[in-house]
């Protein structure tokens, strides 16, 4: 007989002769939870039920027990550790609107996932697809396909939010897997406590006992060259295993700046995917979407008005998003399309940068470590060309300057120079990743 | 049973012990209490199955014996007497009283049907001021939320380390931390979660008289006793179950560095807060501008069918200035929850939490509402 049958079969005695309310206080969550050697064990939701059935049912329990399993001899109680009990359903929230959380109150302490990102609130489009897709499929065989699983995109896009669904949905799907996400900073200040204190192993134990390890903002490693190596160790240890790894990063490995080849070969291991703008049908879905999980609603207009003038982060959607609903809730009635405008007048049209031809100059000889003077000679050596092609290109991008002054300001050249410097660069961006990066770069440092 | 017994001190036992038994139940015995004898003591017991009470009172024992009856209803009869000595007699589980002007028969139940309460093993024994626990716990009692569907933070932490307890309280909203010392230093660091129902027996048990107590912790159960002055016998031993789970680790939250720094008379600013509270809109929404250069804080309110509250209170401000707003509720019970003349008021973010920080062993964490 099964331990539960067992168990039901005492309990249906027990009824006979007690009276109901007594069964219901003392009987109800109870169990046997072993049974070896004749000695049994039953598990009882707290100490007062303890203290009773030692004392007042003992025997009885014993005794019918003995019918139904002659072996047994002797019995023994134990409190059920309740986290076995506790079913974790959220009741609902209290949400009082606009009112901010201490967000790391929310996150588990096992695996350091913060449950509000699911993939039920994912939004799936276009500028994600690939890496959603792949995701679905981690989700469904950790450590089995796509390993490790690099993703990329720019910030506001949701890396963070996928990383942390992907272990929610583990979590879900497998609870046996131990799952930790952590955010490469954190990795960072943990290895270098770890030197400090002699303690490295235990780190790197530490990590090499999970099933699933999502790593975010991995980008952080550039640069630090001990912690490069500890990572690589703990991430060929896992690969071994057939362990699931999750990276996420705001470039391509080949554009993280000061990582060793042997991490960037192995970050290119398995499924790289990235996530890029979401067009505007999508960033309207997305507002919706937010809306309606808020419970409020605005016009058309309005909504098509953020969507197309919020291009390239949905943090920021959502912040827009948020000026409104206060505005709503403040003045009991929607904003219309003039006032939404007024009160996203600092999101929308932030004080606009400026840059000049000294500026543009300046810093791509920076960049590239040759002097201004090299990069405006006429010198055809290597070194030089590129630069200035990159020059000339940032110069027509950025400033709209004309051909013939292109070519003027670079040593006198004819425009068709400047023109064929700016179309090379187009072309080259389609095909090469370490250069759309370069440029990312030193626009970076041209609006900073 | 025969027993001699002082009337107040009787009235005392079942004022504790009506606090824990319950009023209609399923199973009629939770809401009665076990009277028994003990030695030269009259014993008084009552649980609700989550947490327990007993009570013990000196008496002039004559007769061993023991029953259970209504402890509301006993209550409500001994405080109608006017004897100053009462005798209690059982016979058959009916409890006699009996005096010159009075003959009392009151139906009681079998003890034997009476719950048993866990029994308190030999454990490290903390010793804390009962004073000193109670006043902290008041301050942070009414934090959790029960209905947050989280059991682990719908209690209280207890943080036991050297010769520090740290008690800690969260809804997600706010959270506040309150240390005490111990009266000796622990040999272990211990930590666990007490219901808040229960934090709120103890406050309202050991609250009302200055006493060292002694709390006793096993993996299930917490036991909170305090002895008799005048001899060394428990007077009042509490239990209650624990709830299971880990506690967040809250350390994460307080932050380390500020953008805002301002120096706040309390009573003023609760005033003034008061104040602008009245004129506040659906959201509870008051907004604090600190402005260094001038030194002073603007708190501002507005609602459309009151109008608009403004008014400023000079403050010495370190750091940026700020804008920040906040949901009034919680503004104030935060400054209410402690009595310092002056606290700290530390802000990092119009996003970011904020701390009210009156004294070195308690602080105040509350998280801002998004701007408008």
């Amino acid at each position: 007989m099964e331990k539960e049958e067992i168990w039901q079969s005492v309990l249906a005695q027990i009824q006979l002769i007690t009276s109901p309310a007594n069964f219901a206080t003392w009987f109800q969550n109870t169990k046997i939870s072993s049974l070896e050697n004749g000695r049994v064990v039953i598990s009882v939701p707290n100490s007062f039920v303890k203290e009773w059935l030692q004392q007042k049912y003992s025997k009885t329990i014993l005794k019918i027990l003995k019918n139904l399993v002659p072996e047994v001899k002797e019995l023994v109680y134990e409190i059920e550790k309740s986290g076995l009990k506790v079913v974790n359903k959220r009741m609902e929230e209290i949400s009082i609107p606009g009112q901010l959380t201490l967000q790391e109150l929310e996150v588990d302490k096992k695996t350091n996932l913060n449950p509000k990102y699911t993939f039920s609130n994912f939004i799936v489009g276009s500028f994600n697809e690939l890496a959603y897709a792949a995701a679905m499929a981690v989700v469904r065989n950790p450590g089995q396909v796509y390993n490790p699983f690099f993703v990329y995109g720019g910030v506001g896009l949701g890396k963070t939010h996928l990383l942390q669904a992907i272990g929610n949905e583990i979590v879900k799907n497998f609870p046996k897997k131990k799952v930790r996400y952590v955010p490469c900073e954190k990795f960072v200040s943990d290895v270098i406590l770890a030197i400090k204190n002699h303690q490295i192993e235990s780190l790197k134990s530490f990590y090499q006992n999970f099933d699933v390890l999502l790593v975010d903002d991995i980008q952080f490693l550039s640069g630090k060259e001990k912690t490069q190596e500890e990572f690589f160790y703990i991430f060929n240890t896992l690969y071994e295993k057939n362990k699931q790894i999750v990276i996420s990063s705001d470039r391509p490995p080949k554009a993280i700046p000061a990582l060793t080849e042997r991490l960037r070969s192995r970050f290119e291991g398995g499924i790289i995917a990235d996530i890029s703008l979401p067009d505007f049908e999508t960033r309207l879905v997305i507002l919706k979407a937010k809306a309606e999980e808020r419970g409020v609603s605005f016009s058309e207009e309005i909504l098509n008005y953020i969507a197309s003038n919020i291009k390239k982060n949905i943090r920021e959607l959502e912040g827009a998003l948020n000026i409104l609903v206060t505005y709503q809730k403040l003045n009991k009635k929607s904003p219309d399309l003039q006032t939404a405008k007024q009160l996203l007048k600092n999101l929308i049209s932030p004080p606009s940068k400026v840059s000049t031809v000294k500026k543009i100059i300046k810093t791509v000889a920076d960049f590239y470590e040759i002097s201004e003077k090299e990069l405006l000679s006429n010198s055809r050596r290597k070194e030089y060309v590129k630069p200035r092609q990159v020059a000339m290109y940032l110069l027509r991008e950025e400033l709209k300057c004309s051909f013939p002054f292109i070519g003027r300001k670079f040593g006198g050249k004819d425009h068709t120079t400047a023109l064929h410097a700016y179309n090379k660069i187009v072309n080259d961006l389609k095909k090469n990743e370490e250069l759309v990066e370069e440029i990312k770069e030193i626009r970076e440092r041209i609006f900073s | 049973m025969k027993v001699k017994i002082l009337k107040e001190s009787l009235l005392k036992g079942l004022d504790l012990v009506t606090r824990v038994s319950l009023k209609k139940v399923s199973l009629p015995i939770l809401s009665t209490c076990l009277i028994e004898t003990e030695k030269n003591f009259l014993k008084i017991s009552a649980t609700n199955l989550e947490s327990g009470i007993i009570w013990w009172g000196l008496a002039k024992v004559e007769e061993e014996g023991k029953t259970c009856i209504d402890a509301k209803f006993f209550s409500n009869v001994i405080s109608n007497l006017k004897e100053e000595t009462l005798t209690l007699q059982t016979e058959n589980h009916i409890l006699k009283i009996e005096d010159k002007n009075v003959l009392l028969k009151i139906k009681g139940v079998n003890p034997e049907e009476f719950p048993i309460i866990p029994q308190k093993n030999s454990l490290e024994k903390i010793s804390v001021n009962s004073e000193k626990l109670c006043e902290s716990l008041r301050r942070i009692i009414n934090i959790p939320s029960p209905s947050l569907g989280r059991p682990e933070i719908s209690g209280i932490l207890f943080s036991f380390e050297g010769d520090s307890l740290k008690l800690v309280a969260t809804d997600s909203f706010r959270l506040a931390e309150k240390k005490i010392r111990l009266s000796a230093p622990l040999s272990k660091a211990y930590s666990l979660i007490l219901p808040q129902s229960a934090a709120k027996e103890i406050v309202g048990i050991f609250g009302k008289e200055e006493s060292e107590i002694n709390l006793y912790l096993t993996p299930n159960q917490i036991f909170v006793e305090s002895s008799a002055r005048e001899l060394p016998h428990p007077k009042v031993l509490f239990t209650s179950k624990l709830i299971e789970g880990e506690y967040p680790n809250y350390q994460e939250i307080i932050p380390k560095k500020f953008k805002t720094k301002a120096r706040l008379n309390r009573e003023e600013f609760l005033s003034q807060v008061k104040a602008a509270s009245l004129f506040s809109g659906k959201i509870n929404e008051i907004k604090l501008n600190l402005n260094k250069k001038e030194g002073k804080i603007e708190i501002l309110s507005q609602n459309p069918d009151y109008g608009e509250f403004k008014s400023e209170i000079l403050s010495k401000i370190e750091g940026e200035d700020i804008s920040i707003s906040f949901n009034y509720k919680f503004l104030i019970e935060g400054i209410s929850s402690f009595e310092e003349r002056e606290f700290d008021f530390l802000l990092t973010d119009p996003e970011g939490p904020a701390i009210l920080k009156p004294s070195e062993d308690y602080f105040y964490i509350l998280m801002p509402i998004k701007a408008s």
